[in-house]
């Protein structure tokens, strides 16, 4: 989901601003220069794997892959979160410039969090704890975009049939299905590139 | 799907030199966005029609044609639809006035930031507005990303391209189900394996050709009178509106 420009309020978008170039200037803090190309494409895939299209009913949704991303890049997620969304706004108007802080910030916190969770629970299996982040990731981005809605009016929350209410349905099958893409996606990594997570991980998975 | 955006934009570089293009891009992109900002600050409906004009004639003076700055805006119609039709019609029929303001609103401000959005993006090459944000301190490492992920994104849509061809030309079957999701998660991951082989790659020849973490750039354009003047008119014409709203109605 991207909130489009005219959607937030102006203190909102702000704010929002405000902490994603925190989280950025946190993101890129002693960067190495070999991790440049590498969060770099990174942030191509994400760009790319964004116009993943599945068809659900008369519609059709995307991943939104902040999970695979927050374990695959840690800390330097937020980066590439941000570049892939200012490419998407600039070149497919997915979201706007506006909000470009506050769509950075609904997919960094939860890659951040990912990140963490996935690492915390080594030994049991990868698929398992990939669908986990996966579909927890999804709704930490649903907790965040309708705490940013009802920061802009309320009124996107009244009535039956609200903006937040249809928001909320709208991404409980996200969740399911980012679950189970996000599972084996890490999965297949862990067999075909194990390097491409963290060195603790690959050092369990060799001494298993 | 990204690949046509890709050409589109690259040729309508090409193509012709619009009356916006010598604009110098830090004065350009600085302008912009303080516009774009200021257009979500506005909230009366005159005002905001005041702004989307302004901002239609700006994009249609940078060389956007109509055709394709209306083609670019129906993108946003999904979106503001999930937005405003709930907003209108969630407290039943008829819909209460003030959220039909709210969810106007919206639409024109939506609709008017990314007009000018693509006023100040469209016609210039992406080179020149990331030089133009390092010459404004954005940080190399941020630039250089986003340098590298434009172009080597296309590619990766392209690779994702021919390989859903690939499944679908082997019967595979795109809707929702277990046995769908776990190719598309294959597709993802080996997408993300991909772009990890091809970074290293990538970093041997930029390392090669003596990359120190940024790309170089050269020195800043000087800003020109008429650079200055071009880009005080869109924050003029904001603030004059904030104050319009503010102290006149």
């Amino acid at each position: 989901m991207h909130i489009a420009d005219g959607v937030l309020s102006t203190p909102v978008a702000a704010g929002t601003s405000a902490l994603t170039a925190a989280a950025l200037l946190y993101s890129v803090k002693g960067m190495s220069e070999e991790e440049i190309p590498k969060t770099s494409l990174m942030a191509g895939v994400f760009f790319a794997v964004s116009l993943i299209s599945i068809p659900v009913g008369p519609s059709t949704i995307h991943p939104l892959f902040a999970g695979l991303l927050g374990v695959i890049l840690g800390r330097r997620a937020p980066l590439a979160i941000f570049v892939g969304l200012l490419l998407q706004a600039v070149l497919f108007q997915h979201g706007g410039l506006t909000t470009l802080g506050a769509n950075t910030l609904m997919l960094a916190v939860p890659a951040l969090f990912s990140y963490k969770l996935f690492y915390s629970m080594t030994g049991r299996p990868v698929f398992i704890r990939g669908a986990l982040v996966g579909g927890l990731s999804v709704m930490v981005t649903v907790v965040l975009l309708v705490a940013l809605l009802f920061l802009t009016d309320p009124r996107f929350g009244e009535g039956t049939l609200s903006v937040i209410n249809i928001l909320v349905a709208g991404h409980l099958p996200l969740a399911g299905l980012e679950a189970l893409v996000t599972g084996a996606a890490l999965k297949l990594i862990q067999k075909a590139k194990p390097e491409m997570l963290k060195k603790e991980e690959t050092a369990a998975i060799g001494s298993s | 799907m990204g690949g046509d955006h890709h050409t589109h934009l690259s040729e309508q570089h090409s193509s012709h030199r619009p009356a916006a293009q010598p604009w110098e891009p830090r004065t350009k992109l600085v302008s912009g966005i303080f516009f774009v900002f200021g257009v979500i600050s506005v909230n009366d409906l005159r005002l905001l029609t005041g702004a989307l004009l302004f901002a239609v004639l700006f994009a249609l003076w940078a060389g956007l044609a109509v055709r394709q700055l209306i083609k670019k805006l129906l993108v946003l119609v999904p979106f503001l639809a999930l937005m405003s039709l709930p907003l209108i019609f969630s407290t039943g029929i008829p819909p209460a006035p003030d959220r039909l303001i709210l969810a106007s609103l919206i639409v024109l401000k939506a609709l008017t930031a990314m007009t000018f959005t693509l006023f100040v993006f469209t016609n210039q090459p992406i080179e020149e507005m990331l030089e133009a944000m390092e010459h404004l301190r954005v940080p190399a490492v941020i630039t250089t990303t986003i340098y590298l992920a434009y172009r080597y994104g296309f590619l990766f849509v392209h690779e994702m391209q021919t390989t859903v061809r690939a499944l679908k030309s082997r019967l595979f079957d795109a809707r929702i189900s277990r046995y769908s999701l776990g190719i598309y998660g294959e597709l993802s991951g080996g997408l993300f394996i991909k772009s990890l082989n091809r970074s290293e790659t990538v970093y041997r020849a930029m390392t090669a050709r003596s990359f120190q973490g940024s790309i170089p750039i050269g020195a800043p354009r000087q800003v020109a009178a008429a650079d200055w003047f071009k880009a005080a008119i869109p924050p003029l014409y904001i603030i004059s509106l904030i104050i319009i709203e503010q102290v006149v109605l």
